[in-house]
């Protein structure tokens, strides 16, 4: 049986953290909204088993991130908000630190970026992104480590250091 | 910059993005959950019934239709009908297949309109289905877990078999190769690999190394005999930017697929891109070296900033087309057109004027038959005659050979 107010509580306590952090993994408000949006109604439709799990947030989050790379619907999604608002601006009302990030971050490659947005954002440990992403732990610290040699002449301000 | 100040930079930009993100009431999430989950059930039950209800396990499970008006995709009534799917046409007008709003795979039948569902797939995806030129297979792709697949299955009925990982599969003229969409994460050769619980196990190999370091967009043509594949790069967009594919067609003599694509990062970048298989060139409408032999053809020479969004191929080499206005920031959408050009863009036809607000057109064409959606409405024309509703409540379709 679903609890509606224990899936309300999560959402209201979860949902702009999990934005937050699609959208650094996405470079992409409107996106990220979508994406997490469309996740917890998932979540929600099998709510009885996904509020059984360890880390529901961590299921919206990955379900939220294999949804931003579906091509076909950011394809789609992409025509309908061009139709209604035009291209939007991503960078209004935000730090140009963190513009500077994201652009850098957009210019990785979306394993590295997800690994990086895990480990920086997130706080998961190596062991914890290997199991969220299906990755081996070698593979996670490859991905950690070339990112950051990738990021580092794009924020123009030395290495990324751990 | 070091690790801490990277991370609480980092931190404090994603607080911004949650403060000032404005995401729908948790009623609203649930809502559009309840309604995932009604389609699931509905679908199950449908399945339940053709495989219940019909001798040789197949029957229709008809959609209504209203008297007079065309037959809509989402109710479903109790009745049944006799007839075969790919039964007796009216007028000549061959059956249709269809992916609903719902997700659901149906066969229309040409003299109501109503749909029987084919499968029990209940999360079919657009925006391309495909039926091989003998008429016997039908080729679509399912959301599976996180992952599409493309699957196929018999249209007189049967379990639905995996093909491959995939969207937008295009059948070849003579049916021996699948054309189809194949999306690569991470970078370098690694295969599509997707972690989301409860997702499909589909191998994900063959994406090849065409598309470098990130997610990359591929364009692959699959032996259907063999499962040999030949990848190639989805058509260059802006800069270094790729281009997503929204459709593909076959030519008549298969040596040629008509890929639609666009836009690139804002509302520009649409076009029509002519891919020789055999050569693995594209020919672009805005490339001049290419001017002499592109033979692909460019909108702005019937109107500036107009774009052609999506075509596919009529079986005499020409094209059937949406011709949309305007390309540019800030968008402003304001016409639609449905025509025949020639490969070099001009127009030969009128179709119809379409609705300017529709995501998918999903054109196909047959001899002596167009069909196209304008919004979730289905449109068959004959051979030169004026377009007429048929059904509604469809997000792609394709005609049965």
């Amino acid at each position: 049986m679903r609890d509606p107010g224990s899936f309300d509580a999560f959402y209201n306590g979860s949902v702009r953290r999990l934005i937050g952090q699609l959208h650094a993994m996405t470079g992409s408000r409107t996106e990220a909204e979508d994406c997490v949006q469309e996740a917890y109604a998932r979540a929600w439709q099998r709510w009885d088993k996904v509020s059984g799990y360890g880390d529901p947030e961590a299921w919206v989050r990955t379900v939220a991130y294999r949804v931003s790379i579906s091509t076909w619907r950011k394809a789609a999604s992409m025509r309908a908000a061009h139709r209604r608002h035009g291209a939007p601006d991503e960078s209004a009302g935000l730090s140009p630190d963190y513009v500077a990030i994201i652009t850098a971050l957009r210019q990785v490659s979306q394993s590295q970026r997800q690994a990086i947005v895990l480990y920086h954002l997130v706080g998961l440990s190596v062991d914890e992104i290997a199991k969220e992403t299906g990755a081996a732990a070698g593979t996670v610290k490859a991905r950690l480590s070339r990112g950051r040699q990738a990021l580092a002449p794009l924020l123009d301000e030395g290495e990324v250091r751990v | 910059m070091r690790s801490e100040e990277f991370g609480d930079r980092l931190y404090r930009g994603a607080a911004e993005v949650a403060a000032q993100a404005a995401p729908a009431a948790a009623s609203t999430i649930r809502r559009r959950g309840d309604r995932r989950r009604h389609r699931a059930m509905l679908a199950s039950g449908l399945l339940a019934f053709t495989i219940g209800a019909g001798s040789g396990g197949f029957a229709y499970a008809s959609f209504t239709k209203a008297d007079g008006g065309p037959a809509p995709a989402g109710g479903i009534s109790s009745s049944s009908a006799t007839s075969s799917a790919a039964g007796p046409a009216s007028g000549g007008q061959p059956s249709i297949v269809g992916v609903t709003t719902a997700g659901v795979i149906g066969v229309l039948n040409p003299v109501t309109g109503v749909a029987m569902p084919l499968t029990g797939t209940q999360d079919a995806v657009g925006d391309e289905i495909s039926v091989s030129p003998d008429g016997s297979t039908v080729y679509f792709a399912v959301r599976n877990g996180c992952a599409d697949d493309i699957e196929s299955v018999p249209l007189r009925g049967g379990t639905p078999r995996f093909v491959t990982t995939g969207v937008l599969p295009a059948i070849s003229p003579d049916g021996g190769e699948l054309a189809f969409v194949r999306e690569q994460v991470g970078g370098g050769a690694s295969p599509v690999s997707f972690a989301c619980p409860g997702a499909s196990t589909g191998t994900g190999t063959g994406t090849g190394a065409a598309t470098g370091a990130g997610t990359g967009v591929s364009v692959v043509v699959r032996d259907l005999v063999t499962g040999a594949e030949k990848t190639y790069p989805a058509p260059p967009g802006q800069g270094a930017l790729i281009s997503a594919v929204s459709h593909l067609s076959w030519s008549p003599d298969g040596s040629t697929l008509l890929v639609s694509s666009g836009p690139v990062q804002d509302n520009e970048g649409w076009e029509l891109n002519r891919l020789n298989v055999a050569t693995a060139t594209y020919y672009m409408p805005d490339n001049a070296q290419m001017k002499t032999v592109r033979d692909v053809p460019a909108a702005t020479a019937q109107s500036p900033g107009s774009y052609f969004e999506e075509g596919v191929y009529l079986p005499d080499g020409d094209l059937f087309v949406d011709r949309t206005c305007c390309a540019g920031v800030p968008a402003k959408t304001v016409s639609s057109l449905l025509q025949e050009v020639s490969a070099s863009g001009v127009v030969l036809r009128q179709v119809a004027v379409g609705y300017p607000d529709r995501l998918h057109s999903s054109l196909d064409a047959i001899p002596g038959w167009l069909l196209y959606l304008s919004g979730t409405d289905l449109f068959v024309a004959a051979d030169g005659q004026p377009p007429k509703s048929f059904a509604v409540g469809y997000i792609a379709a394709a005609w049965v050979p």
